[in-house]
């Protein structure tokens, strides 16, 4: 657990523990004062990012007296384990999911891995010539704001009866992502030339190459094209907000906007926050389990995105 | 390699790519920028074949989603819509998804979904004349006279009053907790002063300053609105019409407009402007009635409806509710206020099913609908025939809406603006300005006088 | 540079590679012309007219922009709301992630799992960091308010105040800093130690070798979350949207400019207003990045270029 995950640091990991309790023993006082000021100030911080989670997961098996009791309720006693389940199903909270993962996630998924990856072999596998020109626009893309697009966009969709369905937010993931194909260019570009060169000295042409050499070398770069693709539209608020407005499209994010505004009629509605915290539970742990389980992807991927060095 | 070579592109070629985007932009912006209206789709008419068509109707409440099974239940259904068909029904339909649906050419064949007179001036909505001709549900004399009134548009009707009519003007209070303050609900406030006496006994804070209860929020009016399909409350109490459709002149910017704003603004400065917001983040922005339920609110200004949704919502709460005239300015005294509107069915140009649609519409003021509704939510329509049964008694409050539809001295006029939506947002941004202490209430109906020309000649009416 | 005379030279071998290139980057190349040239040319062509999707669109000239800078009292309060955000949240978010960096990258135990949480917030969905710190920040039942009250202190109207709605807004954002921190930190490990110990043994303290190796060391990266958090700053719109249910409020301090635009296109279906505001968002956003990175080569160190 305490090994870090980045690669530079499993060179010094093995005598890490080692080398700190030595430095332990030879600490002076001051040192010491510094070192737990550090330790405190990172216990603090890290007590204050965990409270929101913490307060949603304990608010979701609390009764609506334990909700509104002052002082807070830190603990409930006794808990409401049902009102995960009773919130889950006092929506179509299963359709959402549906929706969200099959319909939305999965296919743009799909068309977010391939489109980026080809685009990216093209600008950093084939020497053509304006080709660094093409990428750098393809850079400028980042800065054009979504707002210019929206408005133009949904007249697009409108006139090709797109409205109300999964295409306007599945479809532009099938034409390259641009942050994801400036990733993947630079993976593929730290891939060495000699394999592509050897895979061509065996009459292979381009797309074999890419399939055969360099795809299945990337797979850790494009398995967190993959994981933020899909998180970006698990997490997706506004894209639906203003595609999908019918019910039985609708996404997580906009079923759990509803049961926010149940929130809104309280002394109406009983049970509304800790249904809301419940179902907000619900919906954060793939994405904390996602975490958990490729925490590696992920930081490596926020790190390649980084322009490192 | 790839590190360094990130470096130096991070600058250069960026702004070469910059340059080269606005330069293909601008090649491509001189270049004629068509834009074709687009051939608009078929009607959905076609291809329905002879049994099975489902008709889609929305409505922009979520309450009436509790009992949709039960309404669609009916038996006699398909009396109006036609044997074998069936409603795909939605509430709760949100501002943006319903506004979003109709602009974007995927309404529903039927619905109730607010807008009413966007829709109707903008021609989105069909013209219903020829279906009432040849309706024997659906005609004039069978609706309150008010409610008539607000389906039309020049003339034509564009809607049929729905589920959620009747008459809309009460100050609605709590007995138990009138009493409790010393104060005697037999008698309650007749002008605005009075009721800032009953506001100012009713509200209370805490030692630390944290507000435990209050009077009112004269806000409460039709949910914190402004101008619309329920008429506009403050102008009604101060008496003022602030628009002539016949002239197209605004009247905002006069001395009952800054008396209602001051006035108003009163009631939030005494609980404090951040305590209310606070308050509604709770309670909720858009709609209202949850403090009232909750008994941190005293009293609220509402209509027919809250009777019988207090007992729906809050049964321990409602025997407590009590429903007396809202209140008017010192020179209006004895002025009794009504107002007759509310909501109504339209049918949309991009849906299909007409001949179905207006069947639903037909449907909505039967018997059975009806009681359904008055029993398991508390509305009322508009529908004449309806009344002859309703139990007027049903819930406590209702009989004073009965006898105030006799009683009233001033309905409150139905005016027809276009930009009415619009006047909405600015009133209820200037308002909030005003009981912040950050503009007088006389810049305040100088700006909304202003903003509301404006607009009128940017929205193309001029 | 050459390109011109390489024009003229052009091998067989290197037209086809052109091809095979082009061919390769044909889909984001599709994309760009339809998902992104034409909805800008269109949106600079709705901006002159008055639209509403109902009615077929009106040309105004320069209408929408006139008035809009010279006569529009709501335009005002979003320009400063936004204005103001940007200001805040731009150099506090990236100050966050980088001390957080700067606190991981010295040498403590569980360094993953603190890494961890202090990361966790930034993928959390937006409804849900939006619905949690409303709860938690509400001013009669959150916890934060519950526990004032319980010590008998006034309440800290954080969402209700106007005054207090964006510094509140500047705290989530902080919070959620994560990646920005994980990228910070992943420079910081990249920092050759070398640099560090030549300087200790200079006599430098902690404080002078911040100054003088870690921060011009990872300056670039400083710029490159400086105009990430800049552009997207203007953009803000899901949490306070979410936040302020829609509406901007309390008294329009949450009104910013993407809410306005979004307000203007979807909600009063003017379509024409909406796109000249999009398009005065974009000449800005460039503005910005072309001040931040002209202004940035005084201050930011590259360390391939200078050796």
């Amino acid at each position: 657990m305490t090994t870090s995950t980045a690669p530079q640091q499993t060179a010094i990991a093995p005598n890490r523990t080692v080398s700190q309790l030595q430095r332990l023993r030879k600490m002076s006082a001051a040192q010491w004062a510094t070192e737990i000021l550090k330790y405190a100030v990172l216990l603090f911080l890290a007590i204050t990012f965990l409270l929101p989670f913490y307060w949603m997961v304990s608010s979701a098996i609390k009764n609506d007296t334990q909700v509104y009791t002052v002082p807070p309720v830190l603990w409930p006693d006794p808990q409401f384990w049902n009102n995960f389940w009773d919130a889950w199903s006092s929506e179509n909270f299963n359709l959402f999911t549906f929706n969200t993962v099959v319909r939305y996630a999965i296919p743009a998924t799909v068309g977010t891995v391939f489109s980026s990856a080809m685009v990216a072999y093209s600008f950093s596998r084939i020497r053509w010539i304006g080709r660094d020109t093409v990428f750098a626009l393809v850079l400028a893309t980042l800065m054009i704001p979504g707002w210019v697009r929206l408005v133009p966009l949904f007249i697009i969709f409108k006139k090709l009866g797109w409205l109300n369905t999964f295409w306007p937010l599945v479809v532009p993931n099938f034409f390259g992502n641009a942050f994801f194909i400036f990733l993947l260019r630079q993976f593929f570009m730290s891939l060495p030339d000699e394999l592509s060169d050897a895979a061509r000295i065996d009459g292979a042409n381009e797309l074999q190459t890419m399939f055969r050499i360099i795809l299945p070398l990337s797979v850790p770069a494009l398995a967190v094209v993959a994981l933020f693709t899909f998180m970006d539209a698990w997490n997706d608020y506004l894209g639906p907000l203003i595609y999908v407005n019918i019910e039985e499209k609708w996404v997580l994010a906009l079923g759990v906007q509803r049961l926010r505004n149940a929130v809104a009629e309280i002394g109406n509605r009983q049970l509304a926050y800790p249904y809301l915290m419940a179902v907000s539970s619900l919906i954060t742990l793939p994405i904390f389990l996602a975490f958990f389980f490729a925490q590696r992807s992920f930081i490596e991927g926020i790190s390649l995105t980084g322009l490192k060095g | 390699m790839s590190q360094m070579s990130m470096n130096n592109l991070s600058r250069r070629d960026f702004l070469r790519g910059l340059s080269a985007l606005s330069v293909s932009g601008l090649l491509a912006a001189c270049s004629p920028a068509g834009t074709p209206s687009g051939s608009e789709a078929e009607g959905g008419d076609t291809g329905a074949s002879q049994e099975g068509k489902t008709i889609s109707y929305w409505v922009f409440w979520g309450s009436p989603g509790a009992i949709a099974d039960e309404l669609l239940a009916d038996p006699e259904l398909g009396k109006y819509i036609g044997e074998g068909n069936t409603i795909d029904f939605k509430s709760g339909v949100d501002q943006q998804a319903r506004l979003t649906a109709v602009a974007g050419g995927t309404p529903p064949d039927v619905g109730i979904l607010g807008e009413y007179l966007d829709f109707m001036s903008r021609g989105v909505v069909d013209p219903l004349d020829s279906y009432i001709e040849t309706s024997e549900v659906i005609s004039q004399d069978k609706f309150i006279p008010g409610n008539w009134e607000v389906i039309q548009y020049q003339g034509t009707v564009y809607g049929i009053p729905g589920f959620e009519c009747f008459v809309r003007r009460g100050l609605e209070f709590n007995s138990r907790m009138i009493e409790e303050a010393g104060l005697d609900p037999e008698n309650p406030p007749v002008t605005w002063d009075e009721l800032f006496s009953w506001h100012e006994t009713l509200t209370k804070f805490d030692d630390a300053g944290n507000l435990v209860q209050y009077g009112i929020d004269p806000y409460d009016a039709e949910g914190g609105t402004g101008p619309g399909n329920d008429g506009w409350f403050m102008a009604e109490s101060w008496g003022f019409d602030y628009f002539d459709p016949d002239t197209k002149e605004f009247n905002l910017d006069n001395e009952m407009m800054v008396q209602g704003l001051e006035t108003m603004g009163e009631f939030i400065k005494l609980i404090g402007p951040d305590n209310l917001a606070g308050m509604r983040q709770v309670e909720g922005q858009g709609t209202w009635g949850g403090a009232f339920n909750a008994e941190v609110q005293a009293m609220i200004i509402e209509g027919y409806w809250h009777p019988g949704e207090t007992v729906n919502e809050k049964p321990e709460v409602a025997p407590f509710n009590r429903s007396a005239w809202v209140p008017v300015p010192e020179a209006r005294r004895g002025t009794k206020i009504q107002f007759g509107g509310g909501h109504m069915a339209m049918l949309f140009k991009d849906g299909g099913n007409k001949e179905e649609a207006f069947g639903v519409t037909e449907w909505i003021q039967s018997d059975y609908v009806c009681n359904l509704i008055f029993d398991k939510i508390g509305w009322l329509p508009a529908y004449l025939p309806y009344f002859d049964n309703a139990d007027q008694e049903k819930y406590p409050g209702l009989k004073f809406y009965f006898d105030s539809v006799k009683e009233a001295t001033y309905w409150g006029p139905f005016i027809i603006c276009e930009i009415q939506s619009f006047i909405e947002t600015q009133y209820q941004q200037v308002r909030e300005q005003v009981f912040r202490g950050e503009i007088t209430a006389t810049e305040a109906a100088a700006q909304l006088q202003d903003e509301a020309v404006k607009e009128w000649k940017a929205a193309g009416f001029a | 540079m050459s390109v011109l005379t390489q024009i003229r030279q052009i091998t067989p071998r290197e037209r086809r590679n052109i091809l095979v290139g082009l061919l390769f980057a044909l889909p984001w190349l599709i994309g760009f012309l339809g998902f992104t040239l034409y909805p800008i040319v269109s949106s600079f062509y709705y901006s002159f007219t008055r639209y509403d999707l109902l009615r077929p669109p009106v040309f105004l000239g320069f209408d929408n922009y006139v008035n809009l800078i010279t006569d529009d009292q709501d335009f005002r309060i979003v320009v400063y709301n936004t204005v103001w955000w940007v200001l805040f949240s731009a150099p506090l978010g990236v100050l966050s992630a980088f001390l957080m960096a700067l606190l991981l990258n010295t040498n403590i135990v569980a360094r993953s799992f603190f890494r961890a949480v202090f990361f966790f917030p930034s993928i959390v969905p937006v409804v849900v960091t939006a619905f949690v710190w409303q709860f938690l920040l509400n001013i009669q039942y959150g916890a934060v308010n519950g526990t004032l009250q319980s010590l008998g202190l006034p309440t800290v109207p954080f969402l209700s105040d106007p005054k207090l709605v964006k510094p509140t807004l500047i705290l989530i954002h902080m919070w959620a800093q994560g990646a920005a921190m994980v990228i910070f930190l992943a420079t910081l490990q990249d920092v050759p130690r070398s640099l560090y110990e030549a300087a200790t043994v200079d006599g430098a303290n902690a404080l002078r070798r911040l100054w003088h190796i870690t921060i011009p060391m990872v300056s670039p990266i400083i710029l490159f979350n400086a105009v990430l958090s800049f552009i997207s700053g203007f953009q803000y719109f899901t949490l306070p949207w979410l936040l302020s249910g829609g509406t901007g409020g309390p008294n329009q301090s949450t009104e910013f400019y993407s809410l306005f635009l979004y307000r203007n296109a979807f909600v009063y279906l003017r379509m024409g207003k909406a796109n000249a505001l999009a398009w005065i968002l974009f000449a800005v956003i460039i503005f910005f990045t072309f001040v931040l990175f002209r202004a940035s080569g005084r201050f930011v160190y590259y360390a391939g270029n200078s050796r």
